[in-house]
C-alpha cells in the first residue's frame, strides 16, 4: 500500500516536471525580424529576397550594390529558426549548400558574428547590412538607427 | 528397292518443311520481341537518363539558382562521364546557358530535359537542365538484345531440327521402307496380303486397309473373269444363232450405215438385186425405188422405234416378184438391229387361198362371196363418178330338166359350156361370177345401155343351138337376162339393184324365155 503511494508521487512529480517543459516553448517562439541600416533605400523586401540576399543569389539591396548578410554564431536556437522557417533547412543543410560552393561558386555565405552587440554596430555602420534579430534583441523605439525590412512568424 | 533421290526422300522433305517452319515461327517471334524489346530498351534508356538527372538534381538546381558556371560546369562534365549521354547542357531561368558540352563524333537522338526549381522556393523555377542520349550506345544496346534474342532460338531450331531428322531416318524411313518393300514383293494374282505385326500401329492400320483393299480387288477380278467367261459363251451361242440364221441379220448405226451383217442377209439382198456390204446403208439397200419407205425407215432410224414392215420386190421371175417382211429393232443410242426374212412363200400361199375362198370350183368363175367383193367394189366407184356399172343377172332356161334327165355329170359339163360361152362375150376387166345352180351374175364396166344391149344379146344368142357334149348327146338350153344401167355418179343399192335385176329376169321368163330386158337404175319402176 505505502509502496503504491509513493509510486504514485514519484508519477505525480514528474508529470509536472512535463508540464513546466511544455510551458517553456512559447518563449522560444518570438517573431525574428530582418533589420537593416535606417538609412538604406529599402523599406520593404519580400520572402523571395530576403532568400535570395542570405543564399548568396542577389548582390544587391536596394540602390546597395554590395550586399553583406550577416549570422549570428552564439544564438544557434534563433539562427537554426530563422533557417527553418525562411527555407525549411536546418542548420546543418545550410552547412552543407555553403560547403559545396567553397571552391566553385561566386557566392559567399553570411558573414559570422559573434553577438547581437556586434550585429547591431556593424548594422549601423554600413549601408549593405542585413541581419536577424530575435524580437528580445529589436527594440524599435531603443534602436531608431535600424528598419525591419521583413518579419519572419512562425507558420 | 531402288535408292531414292535426296530431294524426294520424305525425310529431307519433312526437315525442309519442318525448319521452315520453325524459322517462320521464329521470325515472327523476333519481330514481336524486338518490337516490344526496342520499346522497353528506350524506355530503359529514358528511365536511367531521368535517373542520371534526378542524381545531379540537387546540385544542378543550386547552380541554376546562384548562375554558378562552375558549379554548373562540373555538374555537365559529370552527367558527360556516363557513356549513355552525348550532350548535356545547363540554362538559367532565363534560357542562357550556363554551361553545356559534348562528346565528339556523336549522332545525337532522344533528348531529356528537366526543369529545376529552386532549393529554397519549390514554386520558382530557376533553369533547365538538358541531356542528349548517345544513338550508337542506344544501337548497340538494341543489337545486343537482339543477338541474345536470336542465338537461344537458332540453337533450338537446329537442335530440334536435328532430333527430328533423327527421329525420322533411324524410326519412321526404316519402317516404310519395309512396307515398300513388303508391297512390292507382293503376287497379287494369287491374293497375297501383307503379313500383320501384333503391335498395333498406324502403319498396321495402314497393312490392314491395304490387305482389305487387296481382298476385294481380289475378289472382284475373280467375279469379273468369271463373267467375262460367261458372257463368251453367250456371244458363241449368240454368235452361232447369227451366222446359221435363215433370217437375215443386220447392225446398222442410226444413219443406216451398216455395220455388220449374216450371210442370210447378203444372200436375201442378192434375191433382191441388191449388194449387201458392210458401210452400205441400210435404206438404200432395202428402198432404192420407193421414196415413202424410205422415209419410214429413216425416221424409224431416228427415233429409235420399232418398225414391222412387208414390202414386194417385183423381179422377172415367173412367179413376179419378192416379199421381204423387215423388222426394225433399236439396240442402244447409236445402232439398230435389221432382221429381214423372205415371206415369198408365204404370201403365196395366202394370196392363193384368197382366190380360192372366191371362186367358183367348177367353172373358175368367181362365187357369191366373190361377186359381193366385186360389186360392191364397182358400186362405189360408180357412186364415185369413175365409171358406169352394168348388173346382168342370168338365168339358164331348161337346165333343171338337163340335170333331171341327164344327170349332175352333164348338169356339170353344160354348167362349163356356158361359163366359156360368158367369159368368150365379156371383156378381161368385167367380172363373171356363178351365184347358184344355174345362175350366173356379170358386171360390166363403162358401158352405156346400147353396148350392155349388145352384150346381152350376144349371150342370149350363144345359147340358140344346142349344146354338142359328146357325138350323141346334145341338149337345148337357153338364158333370161335381167339388165340394170346403173349410170356414172349414181350411187346404187346392193339390194335394190339386185332385187331391179332380178325382177327384170324373172319377167322375161314369164314372157316367153330366151330374152333379155333392159332397165335404168337412175329411171324408178
Amino acid at each position: 500500500m505505502h509502496a503504491m503511494i509513493r509510486k504514485m508521487r514519484q508519477w505525480n512529480r514528474s508529470l509536472w516536471l512535463g508540464f513546466a517543459l511544455v510551458l517553456c516553448v512559447p518563449v522560444n517562439a518570438e517573431e525574428i525580424f530582418v533589420v537593416v541600416n535606417a538609412n538604406t533605400s529599402v523599406d520593404k523586401l519580400n520572402r523571395s529576397q530576403v532568400i535570395n540576399i542570405f543564399m548568396g543569389r542577389s548582390h544587391f539591396l536596394g540602390e546597395e550594390s554590395n550586399v553583406i548578410p550577416l549570422d549570428i554564431r552564439s544564438d544557434k536556437q534563433t539562427k537554426a529558426l530563422f533557417y527553418e522557417q525562411l527555407i525549411k533547412r536546418s542548420l546543418s543543410e545550410v552547412q552543407s549548400y555553403w560547403a559545396r560552393l567553397m571552391f566553385s561558386g561566386d557566392a559567399t555565405p553570411p558573414k559570422q558574428i559573434t553577438s547581437y552587440t556586434e550585429i547591431r554596430k556593424m548594422l549601423r555602420d554600413y549601408k549593405g547590412a542585413i541581419a536577424y534579430l530575435p524580437a528580445s534583441e529589436f527594440q524599435p523605439d531603443l534602436h531608431d538607427d535600424l528598419k525591419v525590412v521583413y518579419v519572419l512568424k512562425e507558420p | 528397292m531402288h535408292s531414292l533421290k535426296l530431294r524426294n526422300s520424305l525425310v529431307f522433305q519433312a526437315l525442309v518443311v519442318f525448319i521452315l517452319f520453325v524459322v517462320c515461327i521464329g521470325a515472327i517471334n523476333i519481330a514481336l520481341n524486338y518490337s516490344i524489346g526496342k520499346e522497353s530498351i528506350r524506355l530503359n534508356t529514358l528511365s536511367s537518363a531521368n535517373g542520371l538527372l534526378n542524381t545531379v538534381e540537387p546540385s544542378a538546381q543550386v547552380a541554376a539558382f546562384l548562375n554558378d558556371k562552375n558549379l554548373a560546369k562540373e555538374i555537365v562534365r559529370g552527367l558527360l562521364s556516363n557513356d549513355l549521354v552525348a550532350k548535356a547542357t545547363l540554362l538559367d531561368s532565363s534560357n542562357n546557358e550556363l554551361s553545356s558540352d559534348h562528346k565528339e563524333i556523336q549522332t545525337f537522338n532522344v533528348a531529356v530535359n528537366k526543369e529545376l526549381y529552386s532549393p529554397f522556393d519549390t514554386g520558382e523555377v530557376v533553369g533547365v537542365i538538358k541531356v542528349e542520349l548517345n544513338q550508337a550506345v542506344i544501337s548497340r544496346l538494341n543489337r545486343s538484345y537482339l543477338f541474345n534474342l536470336l542465338m537461344p532460338l537458332a540453337l533450338q531450331t537446329l537442335a530440334v531440327s536435328l532430333i527430328i531428322a533423327l527421329f525420322i531416318w533411324q524410326y519412321i524411313k526404316p519402317k516404310v521402307e519395309a512396307f515398300l518393300e513388303d508391297i512390292n514383293n507382293l503376287d497379287l494374282e494369287k491374293g497375297e496380303v501383307l503379313p500383320l505385326t501384333t503391335k498395333k500401329s498406324e502403319v498396321d492400320a495402314l497393312r490392314g486397309y491395304i490387305n482389305h483393299l487387296i481382298e476385294r480387288m481380289y475378289n472382284l477380278v475373280k467375279t469379273e473373269r468369271l463373267l467375262r467367261n460367261k458372257s463368251e459363251i453367250q456371244q458363241r451361242k449368240f454368235q452361232a444363232i447369227y451366222d446359221n440364221a435363215r433370217s437375215g441379220i443386220a447392225l446398222s448405226d442410226r444413219d443406216g450405215k451398216i455395220l455388220s451383217l449374216n450371210n442370210a442377209c447378203t444372200f436375201i439382198c442378192q434375191s433382191i438385186n441388191s449388194e449387201a456390204d458392210t458401210g452400205t446403208n441400210l435404206i438404200n439397200l432395202l428402198a432404192a425405188n420407193d421414196y415413202e419407205v424410205q422415209t419410214e425407215l429413216s425416221v424409224c432410224l431416228k427415233d429409235s422405234t420399232r418398225l414391222h414392215l412387208e414390202i414386194f420386190y417385183p423381179n422377172n421371175a415367173p412367179d413376179g416378184g419378192i416379199w421381204l417382211q423387215i423388222s426394225l429393232t433399236p439396240v442402244d443410242d447409236t445402232s439398230v438391229m435389221a432382221i429381214i426374212n423372205d415371206i415369198t412363200a408365204l404370201k403365196k400361199e395366202s394370196l392363193e387361198a384368197k382366190l380360192q375362198a372366191r371362186t367358183d370350183p367348177l367353172t373358175q368363175l368367181g362365187n357369191r362371196l366373190g361377186f359381193d367383193q366385186e360389186f360392191k367394189k364397182r358400186i362405189n366407184k360408180t357412186a364415185q363418178g369413175l365409171q358406169s356399172l352394168t348388173l346382168m343377172t342370168i338365168d339358164l332356161d331348161q337346165f333343171k330338166q338337163v340335170n333331171d334327165r341327164l344327170g349332175h355329170d352333164v348338169g356339170d359339163q353344160v354348167l362349163l359350156y356356158v361359163a366359156n360361152q360368158l367369159q368368150e362375150v365379156i371383156r378381161q376387166n368385167d367380172y363373171c361370177a356363178r351365184i347358184g345352180g344355174d345362175e350366173f351374175n356379170i358386171l360390166l364396166d363403162n358401158m352405156d345401155q346400147t353396148q350392155s344391149a349388145v352384150i346381152a344379146r350376144r349371150i342370149v344368142d350363144s345359147f340358140k343351138f344346142p349344146i354338142h357334149l359328146t357325138e350323141q348327146t346334145h341338149v337345148c338350153i337357153g338364158a333370161s337376162i335381167g339388165v340394170v344401167f346403173v349410170p356414172q355418179g349414181v350411187q346404187a343399192q346392193k339390194e335394190s339393184l339386185l332385187k331391179r335385176a332380178d325382177r327384170t329376169m324373172y319377167k322375161i321368163k314369164h314372157n316367153g324365155k330366151n330374152n333379155f330386158a333392159i332397165v335404168d337404175y337412175s329411171v324408178s319402176a
